[in-house]
């Protein structure tokens, strides 16, 4: 018996709370719901590992299970264990490949960039990876930036980090590396606004997708990296991401889930608007200008699993006129890479309707979120851009300059 | 940054005085770990169902006035009548604007109708549940149909006409029973024989079957004016979900509540939520309080598992996390806990007195009055000194026994809305 790693199926009263919760299960009979693909069977297959089903790889890995279960069962974690256990059977799959590795794929995208972009918009290209990869037509694709972050933050940011009294660590991960230069550059600015100079690690893609799509081997070496990297001579700065995924891992999947010692950098690490309402609450604001927007907000499902709502919403609600409509929560239906495959693009946006129809409803100018996926599945579904809460300050910095 | 007020747990207490503070414009914050109570409940709020013989209560005010002289201690004794009327009004009113219409019998009691065919005194229940009242709306000679949907293993529509059967109300009536089901369902399901309540409150969530479960109900039900089915019919859309089958088969469909989990219960969770987060308010839905840091007769900020080293903290504070299974309330061998705060709590030093040797006692288990013990303004005491800003409200609470006195919603909006009193009152 290798693993009885996590026994908190073992604390399920069978309540089947968390089935009521899933979006899966709301939208799809094929899925047999948290319960029974979670603590249900995992009695079973600690006895007859074999058991393990191809109805697993539903399981968009969102963790709305866990916030409900009034038991503190790790559900989602059982599942995305069991769900591994099966896909490892299986040989080389390209598509999953390509997309897990977000840096791989990365790197050659912004190499390319505009070519990419060009192509990624064309229908034969689509046409392409859709009869091949299983990648659908219909699905907006991320746009590629001209240079990497890390590439730009070296030539034009980092010699003028020296002038700040502090230090920080920036993860910036592979969204902003890849395709959003301007949420990485807008961090700085906004922590340099606040007397911090930033810095950036040698870091690897952070493994939420690797874990989504079954790599786990590739997703221990990269955590280990990164551990690494974050510590290196012994740096005790403190580290800050603008991605809640990304933050997720560090801080919590690294330890439960692929049982890495991430104690050098646990209590360093925090998502964004966590650090910047800390520092807000002590005193250090930057200075903003009246920003005069209307702007709905929406929690994006692993930020609620941490715990981590209030402090953007508190954050937020710091900035001089920006009028905050907080959408009730929900699930976008995109969970990473999830929405990007063929067999579930369908599922993927019927969940997300609940919430396209809750953003029209409040009519704002425009939407703002924490996380790179939903944002594409925003704007992929309604007509509103989607913007960063760091992004939304560096707005208001600006205006602040104005006068 | 401070709130004015934060709540720890997002049960009806919880909810009941975070949608009152918003709406007297505090910044208010509900930390929830897992969901609540309301998921295991009927859906309908209890106000006082029985009396301490154990028999019905028609007039739960009436019955109210007599429990201050009877025990004191009681959270309704501690609010008073007015405060029960206040609280039990205002959440009325909150639900009718957000679409959820409840049903009542002026200040008296109503009953309400099982899944096992029992008349349960209550005070409030939702529009399309089965109730003493729905009979008036049909002849006194037409059958009543009790359905079930095929697949559903939670539900034995023998056993609701037996008990009906057993009651005056019913005596006379004839029962028709029956299963309704979709082929199409049952295809795509690969494992029927596992239907919850869950699964087909989403068949009919969709309404895409409506139109094909109408002319089966039309089919199986014959002459019934009144249909009943277990409290399946749709979780968002329930109204409309109940509006177009009522039109589509020109019978009285009405809902028995099932066994947890609760769909009416999961209806009144949304609803409540909903109102609160349209209000302004902020739902954090994964964070365990779990210490507090107090000077004094103030506590000053909490931690939960996910605030690091900066607490959180407010003006107020509430404390309505419920009781044993909510993990508000917890038992080692010889005591009782309040683990959070560690406030003093009421027990029975004599551990043998903690519960009853007949499961169903009609005394009902002294271990359910057990819980914090608080001032008459409901604020905690811990140490044997009252902390002047944290309030307690809901199932925590010692001194009453819900499911003895049927009395559960009713002291968790009362004692939610009272607390939040004082708190507004303080500005
Ligand atoms: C099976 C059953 C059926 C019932 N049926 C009815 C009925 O039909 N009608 C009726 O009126 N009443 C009924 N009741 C009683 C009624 O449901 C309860 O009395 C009432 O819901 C209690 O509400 P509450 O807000 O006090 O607590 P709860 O609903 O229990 O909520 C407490 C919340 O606090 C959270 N919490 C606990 N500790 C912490 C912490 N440290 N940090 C953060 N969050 C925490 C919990 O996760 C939970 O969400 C029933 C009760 C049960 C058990
Ligand atoms: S919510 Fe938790 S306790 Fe309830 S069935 Fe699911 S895993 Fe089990
Ligand atoms: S993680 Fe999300 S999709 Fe997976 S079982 Fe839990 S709720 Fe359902």
């Amino acid at each position: 018996m290798d693993k009885l790693k996590n026994i908190s199926f073992d604390h399920c009263i069978k309540c089947t709370i968390c089935t009521m919760y899933c979006p899966v299960s709301k939208e799809t009979p094929l899925f047999p719901g948290p319960k029974q693909a979670g603590p249900d069977s995992e009695r079973l297959r600690i006895k007859s590992p074999g058991l393990v089903d191809s109805s697993l790889k539903y399981c968009t890995n969102c963790k709305r299970c866990e916030i409900s279960c009034p038991s503190d069962v790790r559900i989602a974690e059982i599942i995305q264990d069991a769900k591994w256990r099966y896909l490892k059977k299986k040989f080389f799959r390209p598509r999953d490949f390509f997309m897990s590795r977000t840096d791989l794929a990365g790197r050659f995208g912004t190499l390319l960039a505009p070519l990419s972009n060009f192509f990624l918009k064309l229908d034969l290209m689509r046409f392409f990876l859709d009869i091949f990869l299983k990648i659908p037509g219909k699905r907006t694709l991320p746009k590629y930036n001209r240079t990497t972050f890390s590439k730009y933050f070296t030539k034009y940011m980092a010699e003028r980090q020296k002038n700040f009294t502090r230090e920080l660590l920036y993860f910036h991960g592979c969204y902003v590396n890849y395709n959003d230069l301007r949420l990485g550059t807008d961090t700085v600015d906004v922590l340099n606004e606040m007397d911090y100079g930033v810095k950036i690690a040698d870091e690897k893609c952070c493994g939420v997708p690797l874990i989504a799509n079954g790599y786990i081997e590739k997703a221990t070496k990269n955590a280990l990296h990164n551990i690494n990297a974050l510590s290196l001579n012994d740096c005790t700065s403190r580290i800050v991401s603008t991605s809640s995924s990304c933050t997720f891992a560090l801080t919590h999947e690294y330890e439960s889930f692929l049982k890495v010692d991430n104690s050098s950098i646990l209590n360093r690490t925090s998502y964004i608007t966590r650090f910047l309402y800390e520092e807000f609450s002590e005193g250090n604001i930057p200075q903003m200008g009246n920003i005069g927007l209307r702007a709905a907000y929406h929690s994006p499902c692993h930020l609620e699993r941490q715990g981590g709502l209030i402090y953007t919403i508190g954050v937020l609600k710091m900035i001089p006129g920006l009028e905050l409509i907080v959408l009730n929560s929900e699930c976008c239906g995109i969970s990473g890479t999830y929405g990007f495959k063929k067999e579930y693009y369908g599922i993927s946006q019927k969940i997300g309707e609940n919430l396209f129809r809750q953003i029209e409803l409040a009519e704002p100018e425009v939407v703002i979120t924490d996380c790179e996926t939903c944002k594409m599945q925003i704007e992929m579904n309604t007509r509103y851009r989607v913007i960063h809460p760091v992004s939304i300050i560096k707005m208001a910095i600006e205006r602040g300059r104005e006068i | 940054m401070k709130y004015d007020c934060v709540i720890i747990g997002g049960g009806i207490a919880g909810l009941t005085c975070g949608i009152r503070c918003v709406r007297k414009g505090l910044r208010t914050v509900i930390f929830s770990n897992g969901m609540n109570s309301l998921h295991f409940s009927s859906g309908s709020i209890d106000l006082l169902g029985y009396d301490r013989e154990g028999r019905k209560v028609h007039s739960p005010f009436t019955e109210i006035q007599n429990m201050k002289n009877q025990n004191p201690r009681h959270p309704y004794a501690k609010s008073g009548i007015d405060k029960i009327v206040e609280s039990v009004d205002f959440i009325t009113r909150e639900l009718s604007q957000e679409g959820m219409i409840m049903t009542s019998n002026g200040r008296e009691n109503h009953f309400h109708i099982t899944n096992l065919g029992v008349m349960k005194p209550t005070y409030l229940s939702q529009e399309n549940i089965f109730n003493s009242e729905s009979l008036n709306m049909v002849k006194s000679d037409c059958p009543i149909a009790v359905l079930n949907f095929s697949g559903f293993r939670d539900y034995f529509p023998e056993l609701t006409i037996a008990n009906l059967k057993k009651n005056n109300l019913f005596k006379n009536r004839e029962f028709i029973k029956g299963d309704i089901s979709l082929k199409e369902f049952d295809e795509k399901r690969r494992n029927h024989e596992e239907f919850r309540s869950v699964d087909i409150a989403r068949i009919f969530n969709s309404e895409r079957y409506l139109n094909k479960i109408a002319q089966k109900i039309n089919k199986i039900s014959g002459q019934a004016e009144i249909v009943t089915l277990p409290s399946f019919l749709g979780i968002e859309n329930f109204r409309s979900v109940n509006r177009k089958l009522r039109e589509l088969t020109g019978k009285e469909i009405y809902e028995l509540p099932t066994l947890p989990p609760s769909i009416p219960g999961l209806r009144l969770d949304y609803a409540l939520k909903n109102i609160f987060y349209k209000a302004g308010g902020e739902y954090v839905s994964n964070d365990r309080v779990i210490c507090g840091n107090f000077s004094g007769r103030k506590l000053n900020y909490i931690n939960t598992e996910n605030s690091g080293k900066y607490g959180i903290s407010a003006k107020n504070f509430m404390l309505a996390t419920g009781s044993f299974l909510s993990g508000g309330l917890t038992g080692s061998y010889s005591r009782i806990h309040e683990p959070v705060f560690g406030l003093d709590t009421f027990y029975n030093q004599d551990r043998g007195r903690w519960h009853s040797k007949d499961f169903f006692d009609k005394n009902g288990h002294p271990f359910l009055s057990f819980g914090v013990e608080t001032s008459d303004s409901f604020t905690a005491i811990k140490d044997t000194t009252e902390i002047s800003n944290l309030f307690c409200a809901g199932s925590v609470l010692a001194h009453y026994d819900p499911v003895k006195e049927g009395s559960g919603g009713g002291v968790a909006i009362t004692t939610g809305f009272t607390a939040a009193s004082q708190m507004t009152g303080k500005f």
